[in-house]
């Protein structure tokens, strides 16, 4: 599998080499749950939950799905909302129409997004009504790159 | 090949090679960047993110559209939550040019947060592209999204220009931020003078006021607290 930059996705994401791979011409309707690194290249209706570990949506898979997973990496379509716990990726071919909730979340440029993203990290306080009585000002070092 | 033919061989390849390089060097203007767009420096980025990072989990709204880039340098630097609302295409429409109604129409449906609810919005320099009655409403829409404190930063030309491409602001670092050329049919850059900005956007405080080289004023506006004031 390709992705659109022509590197094989397993090449960035050795774990999709020996993930469980849902093919082209599968369409699961229902709850999907795994303990082990999984890739769609087909299409999913539904929930998936992979709690530990990282779904790859290939170009050619088409979600619509609330998704629960380690790590997500979208080179396809995603309709439905994303939550992971480490980090949440969506390649130049990849579209999601849905809410994230992740620490790290990395969008190519050309890819197509509309949602929220969350990326609170675990521990931070909830949504505040107040200004803190004494907070700590970030002081923004002198120069780091975007 | 004789030794000389060899070497006028060598000294015409070296002279092509010098000629190719030579066309290869461009002078290009000061903060030019060849992968997209000059980098100018941002007197306000660095408070709007200091101010957001005195909160545990800010809440922004970001006017322009999805840049990458800019979601994980927010997301690594404040752990924010983030609300991409692109409103420039919305800005394309003709509505956008007289039909106030049209765009608070539209407004509402786009900008569907909770009044009071976000810290700070990235407003980019949308307000060049509308008329005064749309800017209006659009001012009095962002306002009340803002909490009391909450920070709005907007850029606004200072020379009246028509584009064909749009720009894109691309957060380089806490000071700079690479203005990138993009396709869009966007109308003729309104200039707005200083007093007509502190009007149109009454219902906040001006907290920082910028005027830049590169024909730029970068604003920082904040909602007051005073419960009198609030819009």
């Amino acid at each position: 599998m390709a992705s659109e930059t022509g590197t094989p996705v397993e090449a960035r994401h050795p774990a999709a080499a020996s993930a469980a791979l849902i093919g082209k011409s599968v369409v699961v309707k229902g709850e999907l749950e795994g303990s082990e690194d999984l890739t769609i290249e087909g299409q999913v209706e539904g929930k998936i939950e992979l709690r530990d570990h990282t779904l790859t949506i290939g170009q050619g898979g088409r979600i619509k799905a609330q998704v629960f997973a380690k790590a997500v990496v979208v080179c396809g379509e995603l309709v439905g909302n994303i939550n992971a716990s480490e980090a949440v990726e969506i390649r130049e071919s990849g579209s999601v129409d849905g809410d994230i909730v992740s620490p790290r979340v990395a969008i190519a440029d050309g890819a197509h997004f509309r949602g929220s993203i969350d990326m609170q990290r675990k521990g931070a306080a909830p949504a505040k009504g107040a200004a803190p009585e004494s907070p700590t000002p970030w002081k923004v070092p002198p120069s780091y790159g975007a | 090949m004789s030794d000389g033919e060899n070497n006028r061989s060598l000294a015409g390849l070296w002279n092509r090679a010098r000629r190719f390089l030579a066309a290869g060097v461009r002078a290009e203007p000061a903060g030019w960047e060849p992968d997209g767009g000059a980098v100018h420096p941002s007197r306000t980025l660095r408070p709007f993110l200091q101010s957001m990072a005195e909160w545990p989990a800010p809440v922004n709204v970001d006017l322009g559209p999805v840049i990458g880039s800019n979601v994980t340098f927010l997301g690594s630097h404040l752990a924010c939550k983030l609300y991409p609302e692109d409103l420039y295409p919305d800005l394309d429409q003709p509505f956008a040019r007289g039909d106030v109604d049209g765009l608070g129409t539209m407004l509402a449906a786009k900008l569907r947060q909770d009044p009071g609810s976000v810290d700070g919005i990235l407003a980019w320099d949308v307000f060049d592209y509308v008329g005064r009655g749309e800017a209006a409403a659009l001012a009095r829409r962002l306002a009340s999204l803002l909490r009391p404190g909450g920070l709005m930063m907007a850029l606004f030309t200072t020379e009246p220009r028509h584009e064909a491409a749009s720009r894109r602001y691309v957060i380089v670092d806490a000071d700079h931020l690479r203005h990138r050329p993009a396709p869009g049919a966007r109308w003729a850059r309104k200039v707005w003078p200083l007093r007509d900005i502190e009007v149109l956007l009454a219902p906040l405080e001006v907290y920082q006021s910028h005027l830049l080289a590169h024909h730029q004023r970068e604003m920082l506006l904040r909602r007051p607290a005073a419960p009198g004031k609030e819009g």
